[in-house]
């Protein structure tokens, strides 16, 4: 889906923001999309390298069905070459070099979920971007049969797939790398696309929440990150949530140290001033701020921990004490 | 006009692949060794990003980039066209074209194959769109090329005809030492570079004309499969960096024809340009894959014209169609004829030491030095005035010349 067909069987993927033109029997960026004949075909349909049953909260999705499960589904390939990635083993690969490919279509992708009582389905690990095909064919099945949609992404994907995917989907998890060309350059991809996503996903009404992984020395400065918050109240609003999620070493960055947590704390505290409603910190397990509060009374909404949820005081959408609305899917 | 390209004297050899490029039977030179590409930079398992345009190509090992001429082999990205120009010629510089840059005087002209964009209308495709064991070529070094533009005493040496950013390096290096040896440079360029390489460049350039293909992100995208915001970027950083501009509109009626798009865009260069930019709005033939439609009708361009001053730039022309009295240039004070041309002929020159002959305007440009006036069609006497005295090149246009 989403390519144009140039001379001589050259083609331009319209995916994401790279728009690859890929000459014939050559793959883009993301090692899955392949010129054959002047037709671009998905390497990766039917054939994920991982599939798993993960917390939602994993995702992150902290305000989706807290404390429910999801089919998580990655295959090989990303359009991004994040320099920190921690599943550069799926994302930084093609198919032929994976460990582990299935063969597993939509249909049985989808009975799998309904077999195993799994109310959502998630596109996580690598890129969904790169395997957009298969994601929409199952997003459209899996709606059919009732089941949730939702997906995490570097959201350099283009408006047009971006919009059609949408249709489908429930919930969407953007990391967003940083708030510089800088930060992005780590990842040798651009911010701008992933701005103009977000702000899609916002004004289409769909569930969104932003992951942002402070990286010592990449991304960490402090008024990068107040930049970052003050244009995400600007445009998306203060109740989207908004995860610092820690570093640790991996792949080409492992001469860095993992992040200080007083480095998120103080993020945190930066998000919160700016009047973020709803800022956690993630991969700090045990951490108070893995847990969501209530904006208005203060008081301890869903108590987690790393991926667990302990207790959930949202009733009806709203804050057990208060009566305070938390947005989000709650049911 | 066709562009004069030149075939080689030399029987090509078998082409074997990039490694296994057979030397020129009594090539002086033969096959030169591959150079390393300048911006990119080395991701980890041989895989490279190209920093040279805005495509930023990730290129994995054995693949090339969109120009089709930077090719990773080993986790290293090489310049494959560098010393390898497809195409050499002489020809006046009105052709590039460039009507402020030393009016008459010939320049040499340098391209190799490849292109980073996919134009629709390419004139050049046959070298543009090619790769480069695809077309034959010379092997020249920089060097070699600065002593024929010597020997061929001509004023500058131009990159031209397929795309400069596509062979960066060689025309660094040629320009670079061009400069050294006194010659003036310049290059015909879509502008779809990224800023660093750009700025790089423009220390070794006298002057630049950008193809400003049409004022849409929808044009770009559909027409050109490219972007048109980098190409303001790069006009503004010449602006900043204070290069000669000039630029051209290939009007091609129903894509980019629009008269709101083209006061916006004459209004897009009188902000941030100024108005003394030339604009060249030139008519389009049918070619390549636009073959279905018609040449631009001359009142379409001469609607652009009256938009373009109507916005306030003061030096608009009209561009292939021979004859045309927006082929000359006008003094935007006193409104007398300045410059005359037929198509690339220079017949009149009326600007005295950068100024307009009659009321004494300045017209900005490159002037040169001596600058007499025209003596219509005859014949420079001599080596030495043809070097130092170019209102006449008439008889030397499109003149190949040659010898590897």
């Amino acid at each position: 889906m989403f390519y144009k067909v140039l001379v001589g069987n050259e083609v331009q993927c319209q995916m994401c923001f790279r728009k690859c033109i890929i000459p014939e029997g050559r793959r883009g960026a993301c090692r899955n999309r392949e010129n054959r004949k002047g037709k671009l075909y998905s390497v990766v349909y039917g054939r994920p390298s991982a599939v798993h049953i993960d917390p939602v909260e994993k995702e992150p999705q902290y305000h989706f069905l807290p404390g429910s499960e999801i089919l998580c589904i990655g295959t090989a390939g990303c359009n991004f070459r994040c320099r920190h990635c921690h599943n550069w083993h799926l994302s930084q690969r093609s198919i032929e070099e994976m460990a582990y490919v299935y063969d597993l279509m939509p249909e049985k992708a989808v009975e799998q979920a309904l077999k195993n009582k799994i109310p959502t389905m998630s596109f996580t690990y690598n890129e969904p971007t790169s395997f957009y095909e298969y994601v929409y064919d199952i997003a459209k099945l899996a709606k059919e049969k009732g089941l949730r949609i939702i997906w995490h992404s570097n959201g350099a994907l283009n408006p047009a797939p971006l919009k059609e995917l949408l249709k489908y989907t429930d919930g969407v998890t953007i990391d967003l790398k940083g708030f510089s060309q800088r930060a992005y350059d780590n990842s040798s991809a651009e911010l701008e696309p992933v701005l103009r996503t977000l702000k899609i996903i916002n004004k289409e009404g769909k569930w969104l929440e932003i992951v942002n992984l402070v990286i010592p020395t990449i991304n960490d400065d402090l008024e990068e990150i107040r930049k970052m918050c003050i244009w995400i109240k600007e445009n998306l609003g203060v109740d989207v949530p908004l995860h610092f999620s820690r570093f640790f070493p991996a792949y080409r960055l492992t001469q860095l140290p993992p992040t200080p947590i007083s480095t998120l704390e103080k993020a945190y505290e930066i998000a919160r001033k700016v009047g973020l409603n709803y800022v956690s910190i993630g991969n700090v397990p045990g951490h108070k701020y893995n847990s969501t509060f209530c904006p208005k009374c203060g008081k301890k909404l869903i108590h987690r921990t790393h991926f667990m949820v302990l207790s959930n005081d949202i009733e009806d959408g709203k804050c057990r004490f208060c009566g305070q609305e938390i947005p989000g899917i709650w049911k | 006009m066709r562009l004069f390209k030149l075939a080689s004297q030399l029987f090509m050899g078998a082409i074997l692949g990039i490694f296994f490029l057979l030397p020129h039977t009594g090539s002086q030179a033969g096959e030169p060794s591959l150079k390393e590409a300048y911006f990119y930079r080395k991701l980890g398992d041989n895989e490279t990003q190209c920093l040279m345009c805005p495509r930023k190509c990730l290129i994995p090992e054995g693949a090339r980039g969109v120009c089709r001429n930077r090719e990773n082999q080993s986790g290293t990205l090489f310049a494959l066209t560098y010393g390898r120009p497809c195409s050499i010629a002489v020809e006046p510089i009105e052709k590039a074209p460039f009507w402020h840059f030393i009016p008459g005087h010939k320049r040499l002209c340098v391209a190799t194959v490849g292109c980073n964009l996919r134009c629709k209308y390419c004139q050049n495709w046959h070298i543009s769109q090619k790769r480069v064991e695809e077309v034959r070529h010379y092997n020249l070094s920089p060097e070699e090329i600065v002593e024929i533009a010597k020997r061929e005493g001509v004023k500058s040496i131009c990159f031209t005809f397929s795309e400069p950013t596509a062979f960066y390096e060689y025309m660094y290096d040629i320009a670079k030492l061009a400069k050294e040896n006194g010659l003036m440079t310049s290059i015909v360029s879509n502008g779809f570079i990224n800023p660093e390489p750009l700025r790089k460049l423009t220390k070794v350039l006298d002057a630049v004309k950008i193809d400003l293909k049409g004022f849409s992100e929808d044009f770009y995208e559909e027409v050109c499969f490219g972007r048109l915001e980098p190409v303001l970027n790069t006009l503004r950083i010449l602006k900043e960096e204070g290069t000669w501009v000039e630029i051209v509109n290939l009007i091609v009626p129903p894509l980019n024809d629009d008269a709101n798009e083209i006061e916006k865009m004459c209004e897009w260069i009188k902000k941030n340009l100024g108005d003394e930019v030339p604009l060249h709005f030139i008519r389009f033939f049918p070619n390549y894959k636009l073959t279905h439609l018609p040449p631009t009708p001359v009142e379409t361009l001469e609607k652009a014209i009256e938009i373009a001053q109507g916005v306030g730039l003061k030096y608009v022309y009209i561009g292939n169609v021979p004859g045309h009295k927006y082929n000359f240039t006008y003094c935007p004070k006193c409104g007398r004829c300045l410059i005359k041309r037929v198509v690339f002929f220079l017949l009149e020159n009326n600007i005295v030491n950068g100024r307009c002959k009659f009321c004494g305007e300045k017209i900005p440009g490159f002037w040169g030095r001596n600058l007499k006036k025209s003596r219509g069609g005859e014949h420079a006497k001599t080596r030495e005035e043809k070097n130092l005295d170019f209102t006449n090149c008439a008889h030397n246009t499109g003149l190949a010349i040659l010898a590897v």
